[in-house]
């Protein structure tokens, strides 16, 4: 007598699953949210790996740059996203923890990031960079150290902006050395790179993506760089002949 | 210190969906066309076929990692 009525119930519970069921997902387009800017690496690794998994999946990935508050716009967007496989993000997990140095005791607390997201995977990592200017005729960090020391006031540092890797290691060299140096936080580590190579910066801690490529034309001279645990003269590149940026420690 | 670029999902995503995208990325950082993109920009390619654990552990430690001297500096 309910065997048509448990046919429908049974047949409208599973179209309803479905329809809330992640397969839902299967054929919609999936954004990508990049908290940062267009152009810079983060953004670059993010198209180039939709763009691959696009075809892979069979699905459009469409990148998209929800930019603010130094990455925090878009990950909490992410966060409060449907987890139905629409709203991805592509993103480093260390924003809150870096924000920690600019801002110790935010008003708003800010995300957990592993409570906060699944990581599906690692698309590539970077050590950082420090890089100094040629004309500043430098054989070593300890020479850039003792240069600093002897003219206080004089130098200034780059970085990449307020609360970037840089611009934390930048304030860890200033304090456990005790340099009397200046810190200028760029929009971005593109636009400290020209003020790098004419000598208006003494220091740039950057990614090799940004300024890999002036090392390699001799336009600026690696220092150091990092490694996952330690700092070491840099071994990513062959400095040119006429640097002798090697053999420094911290 | 190293930082890790990761692609992220909602922390509900269901785990079928997680495992879906997780085969897919491994299967994509093979692609000629990635590796030489992290080429060209300098990046170091993530481990080969890191499972979703693994990847979690190494984003949990770059926070670490990143923690000790931030709490340094507000001393």
């Amino acid at each position: 007598m309910f065997r048509p009525f448990n046919r429908w119930l049974t047949a409208t519970v599973l179209v309803c699953a479905f329809a809330a069921s992640p397969a839902q997902a299967q054929n919609q387009t999936i954004k990508v949210v990049v908290p940062y800017g267009a152009g810079g690496f983060i953004d670059t690794l993010a198209r180039g790996y939709s763009n691959q998994l696009s075809n892979d999946l069979g699905q459009s990935l469409i990148v998209e740059n929800k930019v603010g508050a130094g990455g925090k716009i878009g990950e909490d967007y992410v966060a409060a996203s449907p987890p139905d496989g629409t709203t991805l993000l592509v993103s480093l997990v260390l924003r809150p923890t870096l924000a920690k140095a600019t801002t110790p005791a935010p008003d708003v607390k800010d995300l957990d990031m592993l409570q906060s997201f699944v990581i599906v995977g690692a698309l590539a990592s970077s050590p950082l960079m420090m890089s100094i200017p040629p004309s500043l005729g430098i054989k070593d960090f300890k020479g850039l150290v003792a240069r600093i020391k002897a003219e206080p006031g004089k130098h200034s540092y780059g970085s990449p902006g307020p609360g970037t890797p840089g611009a934390i290691v930048g304030a860890l060299l200033v304090k456990q050395l005790g340099l009397d140096i200046a810190h200028v936080p760029y929009r971005g580590g593109a636009a400290a790179l020209p003020d790098l190579m004419s000598g208006v910066l003494t220091w740039m801690i950057d990614t090799p993506t940004g300024s890999g490529a002036l090392v390699e034309s001799g336009k600026v001279v690696p220092c150091l760089s990092s490694t996952a645990s330690d700092w070491r003269p840099s071994p990513i590149f062959r400095p040119p002949s006429n640097s002798a940026i090697r053999n420094s420690t911290i | 210190m190293i930082s890790t670029v990761f692609l992220m999902a909602p922390a509900a995503m269901p785990r079928p969906l997680l495992d879906k995208y997780h085969t897919a990325l491994l299967r994509v950082q093979k692609d000629p066309v990635i590796v030489k993109m992290l080429d060209q920009l300098r990046l170091t390619p993530p481990p080969p076929d890191q499972s979703v654990a693994d990847v979690t552990k190494l984003a949990a430690e770059q926070i670490v990692a990143w923690e000790k001297p931030i709490n340094s500096l507000a001393q």
